[in-house]
């Protein structure tokens, strides 16, 4: 049984403790299990909690998931200045690499991928509420792979913040969510 | 002689049913005395149905073994944590650990007192011959100043091996402690007093209380090298001065 | 119909020993393992059971073989260094035959080890037994759902053979998210025990007496002869593998845990490039599948064996193999170092597969 490739979502969230990868992953992973037969979640971070360089891994196939874990995935979303040049490397060919540029000063130098450079931390903050820029993200990555409907995303944030202390940021991650899918549908390149 | 034989017959209690005898002690130690006593409130208490008996891996686990109650043991140090579990998962048996001083003191002391402090309804019963019995009658938290032991050569010297360890006082501060006690059985008199603190050491687990710590002191006449009746002196002159006799905590009822 | 569920490994252990019947649980924090408590603290009281967090690992497994010496199942999980600690109980209840689980979500390293870390180096420790010579068998998931199988057929077999049984996970299985569907496993009768101390009113005026002390109990060479009689039933019994696209391979991967879902991955690479590999994977590390491994080597002519240590797993298979072809090795230093904590992947493995060929 040959495994079609074409058919899953494989994407790495790099940052570092803090910004928001497990809430990313866990989200994402919620949203994927709605539509995809199989998910499979694995955050993998340094043993330091906060501040350490964290990544999450999301796949989601209609078939079985031969592994959770992976070197080269079809979008990064990086945050963390330390692992950016890694996570340029770890785009499949034809893959995507959105950067938080806020936080990234440096360019990536691949040509065999597309960037979107998205100032999601500085956005965040001028909202004031620093810790939407994982929702930002989120939306981006919407929006640059039209992966899910943006209404999944709304509703898994709904059921899974119900209840818990995210419940206060729901209105403000959904708007987020909107903020990150318009920087991309109005996105334009940047000089080199 | 007959009306001896009666009298006698009124003091000493009915003969305890053990599953294996001779124990096995050496001549001259507590230890068969201080079964016997146990088994003799088992009996008195009419818990022999229920008890269980968790034996630790030193001199005291031999009398675990004759015991006719259902037992455990063998491992040397972590009776309080085994009992404590057992006594979780059957509220209605009746748990007690037999642990001799080197276990409670030193390898098992962590056990000892966080089964304390977490007030844990059992019964802890704790022989105390101021040595190591049966590995040789090294130095134990409750040896002597001044006892000489094939690991204190000279004697033990407190700069060398601090002072002596006090199980049950260590213990009685704890609001999970219900009872906490002393007492010897080397005279008869001494016999019968302890018999009544273990009973009532017994009777905090029934009552649902909290932990429970009563203390034997006991001679170990192979390893502190006198007589089996130099022992007995060596007791009254020597160790109840260090180990004082007594209830150190009883409560009636939970705060 | 069984309901189909998201689920972390470390939650499939705690929901898979609650299914098993177990209500007893005895632990002591440790990443990454600790989630597993903290399920067993939220449900165990709602259904009358006991959860007890321990004053450490070596008091948790004494816990454990207190609570088993009722009869009733019992469990405790840790991670590397706790293992080291709850090898003199592990070793006591195996003597005195009290059943038992223990689940181990090994972390990485010798030492204190990373707490936040993979690594698969506990292998040599767990899968060589007990101090005084005698085995336990070590079940090794790869996925959630079979993290939920394995956890209750260690159940099973520890209350079979009256035998403390491991569950062996790692950092990346016991945090890792899939579905799993939650049902309970038969997997046939047990019997009845009859050794276990209720006191003698419960039991028809019968007393027992568990002892650890060897000699006391038996003749020395009559205990070891009956633990050897337990152990080859366990061998012929409970071994376990499987294999993936290994009917047609000229090229056999072997791995356990993650480091078999990566090679599993590679295997698909490998096929996709038109290399023949295929995938052997113990199930029980021991009892270890020795002729299958054997046998499945000789058919392909070239071993590789991938795991996320200096080299455990690859000792047995090259004991199983025996010489019938070559046993190469993928291990620690091969990590992708770069990411936060490295882990061996896919790519990685099908490129030593190709400079292999």
């Amino acid at each position: 049984m040959a495994v079609k490739y074409d058919k899953r979502v494989r994407v790495i969230f790099a940052g570092l403790g803090g910004h928001g990868a497990l809430a990313f992953g866990e989200l994402l992973t919620e949203a994927a299990a709605r539509s995809y037969k199989y998910v499979s979640f694995v955050p993998n971070y340094s043993p330091m909690m906060r501040g350490g360089e964290s990544e999450t891994m999301i796949a989601a196939s209609q078939e079985e998931i031969d592994s959770p874990v992976w070197r080269e995935a079809d979008v990064i979303i990086v945050t963390s200045p330390t692992g950016f040049r890694v996570a340029e490397q770890r785009v499949s060919p034809g893959g995507i690499l959105i950067v938080d540029d806020s936080v990234v000063r440096e360019k990536a130098e691949r040509e065999d991928i597309k960037v979107f450079y998205i100032p999601a931390r500085r956005i965040a903050c001028e909202t004031g509420d620093p810790l939407t820029a994982n929702f930002i993200l989120m939306g981006a990555y919407l929006e640059a792979t039209k992966a899910f409907p943006v209404e999944i995303l709304e509703e898994t944030i709904e059921s899974t913040s119900k209840g818990t202390s995210r419940e206060r940021l729901l209105s403000a991650n959904k708007r987020a969510l909107h903020e990150g899918i318009n920087l991309i549908a109005n996105y334009k390149e940047q000089p080199l | 002689m007959s009306q001896k034989t009666a009298i006698t017959k009124k003091l000493i209690c009915k003969r305890p049913t053990f599953r294996m005898l001779p124990l096995g002690f050496c001549s001259g130690c507590h230890y068969g005395i201080i079964y016997r006593l146990l088994d003799e409130v088992i009996e008195e208490m009419g818990i022999k149905g229920d008890a269980i008996c968790i034996g630790g891996g030193g001199c005291s686990m031999i009398g675990a073994m004759a015991m006719d109650i259902d037992t455990f043991g063998g491992p040397h140090g972590p009776g309080t944590a085994i009992a404590s579990a057992l006594k979780r998962v059957s509220p209605n048996a009746f748990i007690f650990a037999v642990q001799g001083d080197g276990e409670q003191g030193a390898i098992g002391l962590g056990s000892f007192v966080a089964t304390a402090a977490r007030g844990e309804n059992i019964t802890v019963i704790t022989m105390n011959n101021a040595c190591y019995g049966m590995t040789g009658g090294q130095l134990a938290p409750t040896t002597l100043l001044g006892m000489v032991t094939p690991t204190t050569p000279e004697g033990r010297e407190q700069v060398m091996s601090g002072y002596p360890m006090h199980g049950p006082e260590l213990v009685a501060p704890l609001k999970g402690v219900a009872y906490a006690a002393r007492g010897t059985v080397h005279t008869p008199a001494n016999r019968q007093k302890s018999k009544k603190m273990l009973k009532t050491a017994f009777q905090k687990q029934q009552q649902q209380l909290g932990f429970g710590v009563f203390e034997f002191l006991s001679a170990c006449p192979t390893n502190w090298k006198i007589s089996p009746t130099d022992c007995i002196q060596f007791i009254e002159e020597k160790m109840l001065p260090e180990f004082p006799l007594g209830q150190f905590k009883n409560i009636e009822r939970k705060e | 119909m069984t309901e189909r569920i998201l689920s972390t490994g470390n939650d499939a252990v705690a929901r898979a020993a609650i299914y098993a019947g177990c209500k007893n649980y005895f632990g002591y924090p440790i990443t990454p393992q600790s989630e597993i408590a903290h399920y067993m603290a939220r449900e165990l009281p709602k259904m009358g059971g006991c959860f007890l967090q321990s004053e450490g690992e070596y008091a948790a497994a004494y816990m454990l073989l207190g609570a088993a010496l009722s009869g009733q199942r019992a469990f405790t999980s840790t991670s590397s260094p706790g293992v080291a600690l709850m090898q003199e109980p592990l070793s006591m209840m195996i003597t005195a035959e009290i059943p038992a689980v223990i689940v181990d979500t090994q972390r990485l390293g010798p030492g204190t080890g990373t707490g936040g870390q993979q690594g698969q180096t506990d292998y040599s420790f767990v899968t060589r037994g007990v101090y005084g010579g005698i085995h336990y068998p070590v079940l090794a998931p790869y996925s959630v759902s079979e993290i939920f199988e394995l956890v209750q057929l260690a159940f099973h077999i520890a209350d079979k053979y009256r035998v403390v049984t491991m569950v062996l996970t790692d950092f990346i299985l016991g945090r890792m998210t899939e579905y799993m569907e939650l049902k309970t496993f038969d997997f046939g009768p047990l019997p009845e025990k009859d050794w276990a101390l209720k006191g003698k009113d419960r039991k028809g005026g019968r007393t027992d007496f568990l002892l650890t002390v060897t000699g006391m109990m038996l003749d020395i060479p009559g205990f070891f002869a009956h633990q050897q009689e337990k152990s080859n039933r366990i061998i012929d019994s409970e071994t376990r593998y499987e294999t993936y696209k290994a009917e047609d391979a000229d090229f056999l991967i072997v791995g356990y845990g993650y480091a078999a879902r990566a090679s599993k991955r590679a295997v698909n690479m490998a096929r996709d490039q038109g290399i023949k590999a295929g995938l052997f994977r113990p199930i029980t590390l021991w009892p270890f599948p020795k002729e299958a491994m054997k046998r499945e080597a000789l058919k392909s002519g070239k071993v590789l064996v991938v795991e996320d240590s200096p080299g455990g797993l690859v000792e047995d298979v090259k004991l199983a193999v025996e010489g019938v072809s070559p046993v190469h090795f993928l291990g620690i230093q091969a990590r992708h170092t770069a990411s936060p904590e490295g882990l061996i992947f896919p790519e990685r493995i099908l490129q030593e597969v190709r400079e292999l060929l």
